[in-house]
């Protein structure tokens, strides 16, 4: 048995054990052992029966649906606001230094204490979340770009000229690749931040979505609903984030490997 | 091509005068190698020979022309390679696109541009890793394609500024070597900055002396070894121990007082 084999075998005897335990102490497997109210700790088979039962519903997937959407389309224009103004800034000296405090001020602002704000601008429906994603992901893109056009090695800039290159050659040689550098490692991060927008703006003021439906079990005290959304944000936040993961290490393949974790 | 400097002065905005007076004539087809202590403006030379000191940086008087013209007009500086202290390789080209970015700029067709650079990539023996990332060599594979890279373009003045300082004894004698061979086969201009008198005694054809700073020539010396040169077996000779002293007592003398 390789050691790699040997690892993702304990891994899931891990979790089989915890889930039994769980199961135990929650008054499951017949064991009498009940220490934890299922109101208080879902038990994990009772979750597990009323996942499904969202699922037959519709419900789960037209509220994955509207939380995807209003995190992707915050994404997308987060992403693109934060990129073109960090490029702005990065060139106009003049601009950012004027503008730098108050980018600094906004960034420091806890992200959800808009949201109250954004449900009386745009209303409970999707815009607001879209707006409260978009806002989260355009600061972190934003400074990445700017720091990444002021990152841009000289050094580099130097060979592009004796070799006889314009400024164009020297934007396609050397700029655009090391700023889309920062732009890439900014991905991910991007992501996770863009789905929890999306979540807690449903969860300040909405009529559908993944923190609406939490929010709904958690008033009637619905534990094994909750701990159901949870378990699935879980797996769709794993999932958008191995997948930008793959996309960044493609994506920057020239760069050497660092260790991390997650 | 024929580098002239005339009553070179350079003094940066921020007060510090990195050359004084500097006067030297490259002849075309020469192997120059300018010694000094570090810090004693060679590579602010070169700089300024490659004009890439932006006008508001520094303060230059006297004249540096190459063929006749000033490197300040574009016409000078179109045939110019420049290989860097550190290989400063493009981190997310390959070896191959790396040695092709100046034909690229040259506007070479991919299949042009991709033949010229695997026959140097072979000449170097760098064959089998054009597809390698700069990340994924040695310090020497990165130092050659470096090197190849300026070759590739063929330009008529090479300045090269300590291009093996950071690599170990025995790499570095093997590309002092790679460097004797495509000069004997070229004949290109070559200045070459370093502060290992062993390697400008080895390379040049003519050693020119830097003092320290404000770094000014000191004195010029004509190495009389023919070429093409062994960096291995010249060491080991007694004619080359002798220029060694000779000139060591001079520089030895700029290095003192200068902290070192």
């Amino acid at each position: 048995m390789t050691r790699r084999v040997r690892i993702v075998l304990l891994r899931f005897l891990t979790l089989a054990a915890l889930l039994l335990v769980w199961e135990a102490l929650t008054g499951g497997l017949g064991l009498g052992w009940k220490v934890f109210e299922t109101s208080i700790l879902a038990r994990p088979s009772l979750i597990a029966a009323d996942f499904l039962a969202y699922g037959r519903s519709g419900l789960l997937l037209r509220d994955v649906q509207a939380t995807l959407t209003a995190a992707f389309l915050g994404l997308f224009l987060g992403a693109i606001g934060g990129i073109a103004v960090g490029l702005l800034f990065g060139y106009l000296r003049t601009l950012a230094a004027v503008f730098e405090p108050l980018m600094v001020a906004l960034n420091s602002l806890p992200r959800i204490t808009v949201a109250p704000m954004l449900i009386l601008w745009f209303g409970l429906g999707m815009t607001s979340k879209v707006v409260l994603s978009l806002f989260t992901v355009f600061f972190v893109m934003f400074f990445n770009t700017f720091l990444g056009v002021r990152a841009v090695d000289p050094e580099l800039v130097k060979v592009v000229r004796v070799m006889g290159g314009g400024p164009g050659d020297v934007a396609r040689m050397v700029v655009i690749p090391s700023v889309a550098s920062w732009i890439f490692a900014a991905l991910r991060t991007c992501v996770s931040f863009a789905l929890t927008g999306a979540v807690v703006g449903e969860f300040v003021g909405s009529t559908h979505g993944m923190g609406y439906r939490m929010l709904l079990a958690a008033g009637l005290l619905n534990t094994e609903r909750v701990f159901a959304i949870m378990i699935l944000l879980m797996v769709v936040g794993v999932s958008l984030v191995e997948i930008s993961r793959r996309v960044e290490q493609y994506l920057l393949r020239w760069r050497p490997p660092v260790a991390e974790m997650g | 091509m024929r580098i002239s400097i005339e009553r070179m002065g350079l003094r940066f905005a921020r007060g510090v005068e990195a050359l004084r007076d500097v006067t030297f004539e490259v002849n075309s087809g020469e192997f120059v190698a300018v010694v000094g202590p570090s810090g004693c403006g060679k590579s602010t030379l070169l700089n300024a020979i490659a004009s890439l000191i932006p006008p508001d940086e520094a303060e230059v008087t006297g004249r540096i022309l190459i063929n006749g013209t000033d490197v300040g007009r574009a016409a000078a500086r179109d045939n110019l390679g420049y290989v860097f202290q550190r290989d400063a390789l493009f981190p997310w080209r390959t070896v191959l696109q790396n040695v092709e970015a100046g034909l690229e700029i040259r506007g070479l067709s991919r299949p042009e541009r991709a033949d010229r650079a695997r026959g140097l990539l072979d000449l170097v023996g760098l064959a089998g890793f054009e597809h390698y990332y700069p990340h994924q060599i040695s310090g020497g594979m990165r130092q050659r394609a470096a090197l190849i890279r300026t070759l590739a373009y063929d330009p008529q003045v090479i300045l090269m500024d300590e291009p093996f300082g950071a690599l170990d004894a025995q790499t570095r004698m093997i590309l002092q070597g790679e460097v004797i061979r495509m000069w004997a086969a070229s004949r290109r201009t070559i200045i070459f900055v370093t502060h290992d008198l062993a390697e400008a005694i080895t390379l040049g054809e003519r050693v020119i002396l830097f003092s320290k700073r404000p770094g000014t020539v000191k004195q010029t010396y004509d190495v009389p070894f023919a070429h093409p040169r062994d960096p291995i077996g010249l060491r080991g000779s007694p004619e080359f121990a002798e220029l060694h002293a000779h000139i060591w007592r001079r520089l030895s003398g700029e290095f003192r007082g200068d902290g070192l």
